[in-house]
């Protein structure tokens, strides 16, 4: 005989008015786990993808946009700019330690083809699973969801699709120009996942021709030659890693100065756009802890009347010489008890929730949500919640030493 | 072992009763024989410590049981007294025999499951011991309460009327128990009634 044994058989004999408290706990709980979880993660995705990206170089247009497109592959691009014109900015090497040029235009079934240096995918640390990487024209590496997703091996050769989004339009297929997936990465838990990569000459070639066409269609008269002089090479954006701090200062200025480009500084983006999100994530916090709120009083009350019901059994106690450390050992345990299981309730409901929640829509996000994590708040939030607990107990215990003995038991 | 000097007990300025001088021996046995309303129970109750006295003294062997309070008063109670009430107070959530296992967790002593199994087979109650106390009939429950009274060996036993809900052949079966295991233990036997039925198996009586 011990607390904990008469603990349990209480909660075991009277288990339902035990199981609505737990429920009532736990979906407080689990509400506020699956915000924690989700913001946390749309915050650490948004920061990983902008890794060693300190500026974006691109057409002109809204900059969270070019960050957006360039970046997060969310977005449409802002435009196309010259290769040469930038590349006149990125030649300082004291201020640009790395320059990244990207060319966006085509998509693989929703899964945007990226024209690249190797310099694109090194910057993510990403490794290959299989395969090479390319060399040649018409040659692709992709993302591990994309091969996953499409079911696709070294050797395999697919047609790019025009426009950044999925249109299922077979016209706006390059049928003529297949391409031929030489290397699969591994996963990198980053946009990088979800692009399908190849060099820039490979979206040059494919849009070169796309243009003869329909400059053909339209029947304007033009200089094709022109179309094929290196000056004029166009990319959608320039991923700049700074050499010097000194350049968060001169490269804008030097960039604004041009026509037709602008800068973009993705950290200041992001920072900007989490703000307007955090308003609702917030509020969707606030939410929570108002369920909580609710949750604990449920369980207030549980134990409240748990304990107007047990004032018969614990009078009886009392009359048996249960000392006072006893009988409040005993509320406080019962409190823990029922506490304990709203808490792991909550948690599964929270982690499992997530995880079954994300599996279902893994496809239409831009980056994999998780359940199965653990974020440092949930500590802090079990120990809030524990500690409001032993309050409440305690705040009844001491309800317990007022008790007439012989009133009660008669 | 009971020496009970000038005690009285008054409810809301009115007196229960009064007890000039009263002294019982180790190994007596006695019944407190009064109307309803006459005091007894409020008596047994002053004698287990349930209830403080507006007026005088009782020593339970040397102790001024009188002078205890609170938690010492209350495991003084479980140590030495045996209580037995006119209904069956048990915890319902836990199993015949874990309530008797209760009485030594709750009194600071030694665990004796064995005791306890000796106990309810006494009482004719054993083969319930795993049930819990509301599958009991009213005849087991009080059997199963005695048999808790009994648990840590009282040197005296009180019980307030506890034949008074069972029928003839129960009631005199429940007395006879009573007297064996008090005489078995030694100990004082106190038991407050109206019910003149078991009147005739007391020789020590008391009358309110």
């Amino acid at each position: 005989m011990n607390l904990l044994k008469i603990s349990i058989k209480y909660i075991q004999q009277k288990w339902l008015g035990t199981s609505l408290n737990v429920l009532l706990l736990g979906l407080g709980l689990g509400l506020i786990v699956i915000t924690l979880l989700v913001f946390k993660q749309i915050e650490q995705n948004f920061y990983r993808n902008t890794q060693n990206i300190d500026m974006v170089i691109g057409a002109e247009g809204s900059p969270l946009q070019l960050v957006l497109s360039s970046i997060y592959h969310i977005d449409v691009p802002t435009g196309n700019i010259s290769l040469s014109e930038a590349e006149k900015i990125t030649q300082n090497k004291l201020f640009v330690k790395k320059a990244i040029p990207i060319s966006l235009g085509d998509n693989f079934r929703g899964f945007r083809i990226v024209g690249t240096t190797l310099a694109y995918p090194e910057n993510y640390q990403a490794k290959l699973q299989a395969g090479v990487w390319w060399q040649k024209e018409m040659e692709a590496v992709l993302g591990a969801e994309v091969a996953k997703a499409e079911n696709l091996k070294i050797g395999d050769t697919f047609f790019g699709g025009h426009g950044t989004q999925n249109d299922n339009n077979e016209d706006l297929l390059h049928k003529d120009k297949p391409y031929k997936v030489v290397g699969i990465m591994q996963k990198t838990n980053t946009v990088l996942d979800r692009l399908v990569l190849t060099s820039l000459e490979s979206v040059w070639h494919i849009h070169e021709h796309q243009d003869h066409e329909h400059h053909h269609e339209e029947g304007e008269n033009h200089d094709h030659n022109h179309d094929h002089e290196e000056d004029d090479k166009e990319i959608t954006a320039l991923l700049i890693t700074f050499g010097s701090p000194m350049a968060a200062i001169n490269l804008p200025r030097q960039v604004d100065a041009l026509d037709n480009m602008q800068s973009a500084v993705p950290m200041a983006e992001v920072a900007r756009m989490l703000t307007i999100l955090g308003i609702g994530a917030d509020a969707l916090k606030a939410l929570g802890y108002v369920l909580l709120a609710v949750a604990m009083l449920g369980v207030f009350i549980g134990i409240y009347n748990a304990l107007q019901e047990r004032r018969y059994d614990l009078a009886l106690m009392r009359f048996l010489g249960a000392s006072k450390a006893q009988l409040f050992g005993l509320i406080i345990l019962e409190g823990f008890l029922i506490t304990f299981l709203g808490t792991a309730f909550g948690l599964s409901v929270g982690h499992f929730g997530l995880e079954l929640l994300a599996q279902s829509f893994t496809q239409n996000l831009y980056f994999e949500l998780k359940g199965l994590l653990w974020v440092q708040e949930e500590l802090w939030l079990i120990a809030f919640v524990f500690l409001l607990s032993v309050i409440i107990s305690t705040i009844l215990a001491l309800q317990v030493y007022k008790i007439d003995v012989i009133k009660t038991l008669q | 072992m009971l020496k009970i000097r000038n005690l009285s007990h008054f409810y809301q300025e009115k007196q229960v009763f009064s007890i000039s001088n009263w002294e019982i021996h180790k190994g007596e046995n006695w019944l407190i024989l009064g109307k309803s309303g006459s005091g007894k129970s409020t008596l047994l109750h002053i004698l287990a410590g349930l209830l403080s006295p507006t007026q005088g003294q009782i020593f339970f062997q040397d102790t001024e049981f009188t002078q205890l309070k609170g938690e010492k008063l209350d495991l003084f109670r479980a140590q030495n007294i045996g209580f037995v009430f006119q209904k069956s107070h048990l915890v319902q959530t836990l199993s015949v025999l874990d309530n008797l296992l209760l009485v030594p967790f709750l009194a600071k002593e030694k665990s004796n499951k064995e005791k306890a199994e000796n106990l309810l087979s006494k009482l004719n109650v054993l083969h319930k011991k795993k049930d819990l106390p509301k599958n009991l009939s009213q005849g087991e429950q009080q059997r199963i309460s005695i048999a808790r009274a009994l648990m840590l060996s009282p040197k005296l036993i009180l019980a307030d009327e506890p034949t008074a809900s069972l029928d003839d052949e129960n009631a005199q079966e429940v007395i006879a128990l009573f007297k064996q295991v008090s005489q078995e233990l030694n100990a004082t036997l106190l038991i407050a009634t109206h019910d003149q039925r078991i009147k005739n198996q007391f020789s020590n009586i008391f009358q309110m």
